[in-house]
């Protein structure tokens, strides 16, 4: 179960979420702006560095092409170029190589293009026709020192170089020979210091076709002429841009400048520590933050969460306690305003859910007191346990409210201080439905009232007649029995009132205890008739006539019933003196019994006053007796029918009535027949008994 | 001979009451209900009226309020017999004109006594 979450914590939780979300884009920001700086630093640092490289070479390659074309023009030379003998001519560049250890070889190379002679010494290539190459051409042509692209050596040491080379010139400066020295690509970034590099940064130098000669792309073969920054040197620019660079991976930020008067380029690279050391440390920073920053909002909102949550579910007990209360509750302020009800205040008001709420209370409910006056809000109890602080409570069942719907209800009312600390906030105030508690009181009253009457006029003719004994002489034989007779149905009178009484107070307190065994019906029939028989002179003061007026039909070989005996009798001849009771004094009453399946059935029917469905309903209540002159007429208490009830269903029976006004009653109760082994003895009994 | 109506729903009432007054210088009349006892008084005139307040179909008292009002019946004393002797039942029989009040349970020397006051002694 997920209780849908109060808006406090969405709300809690969406600023957090924005603040992680502020802190996360500032954080980015930050970043991207220190790249951006950072970068645009490392780009001025990359192109400076391009464009001192690519000075410092040009400057390196300018002074040792002077240096060789001084060399040339050394005037000696020309006669070792057209006069000396082969190993003359390899003395002389193995002098030159000793002296200039800057280059790398020296070759005597002559006018025909024939090479004469190398230092280092190589065999392989003496006497070849280098006429053909670029260089040989050049100078020969321009008759100007000449710096050469790329080349690969064929000879060992095959290293990528460039070939610096100069005309050799006589007396009258004719060209007699080509003095060349070769530098190798990879003592090209010597020439230029490498100092301005960082550790592990790159330096490239390619040739005007993009030929690397240094690095280990280095080739003569391969051109890197396409490159962003090779392309760009290449077309005369100085700048850096991200690019590959030959023999390193990945996309770097280059610097590029192009070499002057060799038609080369030199492209620089800063190691990627350099360029993204700072950033990726701040980044590490920035993320540390925000990752502290999320976990904290992450701990405030389930903070703030579990704690709205441990309010809310406090505020659901106390909903729930207020709904479960049957009482109707409600919360006042000091001015008298509803702040809060219960679903029992609403039900008990009459008022719409909640809709007492925000209004006054004395304005909204009518509670009238005892004499039928309004109570207003200051004379209220409510007001003043606001105002004085005290628990008061009404008492009796005086206090009224008229309902919504205009019904009154008596209610019992008790109002509390509600207080926070020591402050007072007004009154908590309780009204209950007491119609039922004023019902019972006012049962009681007719209980007091009844019992007291039916007292008091057995006891009138107690003492008035005794009184009339004692005190006349001339009353004769025949009045003063009458008088003894009267005492006496009195007296019996006033004991079954007591028994009554009793029992009905044994029943209600559960102390009455049935005694269950197989009674035979007809012997209980017999009793009750012989019972009324026996009272009927007692009961002629009464003008009840009683045995001759009972007709019994009992069905023959009716089986045992289970029951107390004892009990069954007190219940038919419950029925049966109410049957003679309500009836005209000449009326037949008639006892039956018959088998209902599994059970017996007796009923008493009469043919007197009846009663209406209304007073059936009723008939069978503690108290209740039916309010018209025929059933005033003949007295009563209200008790016995109650009686009659719980005996036969503390045996496990049913008893109900059918009746019409005018017409009589059917009084019947069914009692369950006893198990079939106990049934013959029942038989037996009814066996040895004489037929009537 | 003086007539005496006795009005109560309870035969052994009646009869002991009847006992107590029956010594042969009063005509006694009975009923048992509230509108018997308004026709027997307007048929024979009673001198006096013992009436019972809780009475089977109308209240003791209306018969009492009834009697007073009936012009023909000036000279009827009514003493109301009751087992309700609250101090606001008494003051009910008043307002209904009641001559006399007087309690069930009752002692008949006293009731005697009361009925010779209103309608002079036994010879």
């Amino acid at each position: 179960m997920s209780p849908k979450r109060p808006v406090e914590v969405r709300l809690a939780i969406a600023a957090l979420a924005f603040l992680v979300a502020v802190v996360a884009v500032l954080g980015t920001w930050q970043v991207l702006a220190a790249r951006s700086s950072q970068r645009s630093e490392i780009e001025v640092g990359e192109v400076s560095a391009a464009h001192l490289a690519s000075s410092a070479l040009a400057s390196a390659l300018a002074s040792r092409l002077d240096l060789l074309s001084n060399l040339a023009d050394n005037v000696s030379l020309s006669t070792i170029f057209t006069k000396a003998k082969a190993a003359e001519q390899a003395a002389i560049a193995r002098t030159l190589h000793l002296i200039y250890p800057g280059f790398a070889s020296f070759d005597v190379i002559s006018a025909s293009g024939r090479l004469d002679a190398r230092w280092p010494a190589e065999p392989a290539v003496i006497g070849k026709d280098v006429s053909s190459q670029a260089f040989f051409a050049n100078v020969m042509h321009s008759g100007k020192p000449y710096i050469s692209q790329a080349m690969q050596q064929n000879a060992p040491p095959k290293e990528l170089i460039t070939l610096l080379a100069a005309p050799v010139r006589d007396t009258s400066g004719r060209i007699v020979g080509i003095l060349a020295a070769s530098i190798p690509g990879s003592s090209l970034a010597s020439l230029i210091g490498g100092t301005m590099l960082r550790d592990g940064g790159a330096l490239v130098v390619f040739d005007k076709f993009g030929h690397a000669f240094t690095g280990p792309g280095a080739s003569a073969k391969q051109s890197f002429a396409s490159l962003p920054g090779v392309a760009s040197a290449l077309a005369g620019r100085t700048g850096a841009e991200t690019g590959t660079v030959p023999g390193y991976s990945g996309q770097r930020l280059v610097g590029y400048a192009p070499v002057a008067s060799t038609g080369w380029v030199v492209v620089v690279e800063e190691p990627s520590s350099v360029l993204a050391g700072p950033i990726d440390a701040l980044t590490e920073r920035l993320a540390a933050i925000g990752l502290a920053v999320a976990f904290l909002a992450a701990g405030i909102v389930a903070l703030v969460a579990s704690l709205l949550r441990k309010l809310m579910r406090e505020r659901e007990r106390v909903g729930a306690l207020m709904a479960s209360v049957g009482e109707g509750v409600a919360t006042i302020d000091m001015d008298g305003v509803v702040q809060l009800t219960n679903p029992a205040m609403d039900a008990l008001t009459g008022w719409p859910s909640s809709g007492l709420v925000g209004k006054k209370w004395a304005e909204a409910l009518d509670l009238y007191d005892q004499r039928g006056n309004l109570i207003p809000w200051d004379g209220s109890i409510a007001a003043q346990a606001a105002s004085q602080g005290s628990v008061v409570a009404t008492t009796g069942y005086g206090l009224h409210l008229a309902r919504a719907d205009g019904q009154r209800l008596p209610v019992a009312m008790t109002a509390a201080p509600l207080r926070a600390g020591n402050d007072l906030l007004g009154a908590v105030v309780v009204l209950r439905d007491v119609s039922r508690e004023r019902e019972v009181d006012q049962l009681k009253s007719s209980l007091v009232s009844t019992v007291s009457h039916e007292l008091r006029t057995p006891l009138t003719m107690v003492q008035g007649f005794s009184e009339l004994l004692l005190s006349r002489q001339d009353l004769g034989e025949k009045r003063s029995r009458e008088a003894l007779e009267q005492i006496h149905a009195s007296a019996q009178r006033l004991g079954r009132l007591i028994d009554d009484l009793l029992s009905v107070s044994r029943i209600d307190s559960g102390k009455l205890r049935v005694d269950l065994g197989a009674v035979d019906v007809r012997e209980v029939v017999d009793e009750v008739v012989k019972v009324a028989g026996s009272q009927s002179e007692g009961m002629l003061a009464q003008g009840v006539l009683y045995a001759n007026r009972l007709v019994v039909e009992v069905a023959p070989g009716l089986p045992a019933v289970l029951a107390d005996r004892d009990k069954l009798v007190q219940v038919v001849m419950n029925l049966v003196s109410n049957a003679l009771k309500y009836s005209p004094s000449d009326a037949p009453v008639r006892i039956v019994a018959e088998r209902k399946r599994d059970h017996a059935e007796i009923s008493v029917i009469d043919a007197g006053i009846g009663m209406t469905e209304a007073e059936c309903a009723q008939v069978f209540e503690k108290f209740t007796r039916a309010d018209r002159p025929e059933v005033r007429k003949v007295s009563g208490t209200g008790l016995g029918l109650y009686i009659t009830k719980s005996l036969v269903e503390m045996q496990h029976g049913q008893v109900w009535v059918r009746s019409e006004p005018g017409k009589g009653s059917v009084f019947a109760l069914s009692l369950p027949l006893t198990p079939e082994p106990e049934r013959g003895e029942a038989f037996a009994l009814q066996g040895t008994k004489e037929p009537r | 001979m003086k007539k005496l109506l006795i009005v109560d729903d309870e035969d052994g009432v009646r009869a002991l009451v009847r006992m107590t007054l029956d010594n042969g210088l009063y005509e006694i009349i009975e009923a048992s209900e509230g509108l018997e006892a308004l026709d027997l008084a307007r048929e024979y005139h009673p001198d006096l009226v013992l009436l019972d307040v809780m009475l089977p179909d109308v209240s003791g008292m209306d018969v009492c309020r009834k009697i007073k009002d009936d012009p023909e019946l000036s000279s009827t004393t009514v003493v109301m017999l009751t087992a309700r002797a609250q101090t606001s039942d008494v003051g009910d029989a008043e307002e209904a004109g009641a001559d006399g009040y007087f309690t069930k349970p009752f002692s008949p020397i006293a009731l005697t006594r009361k009925v010779e006051s209103i309608l002079g002694p036994i010879v």
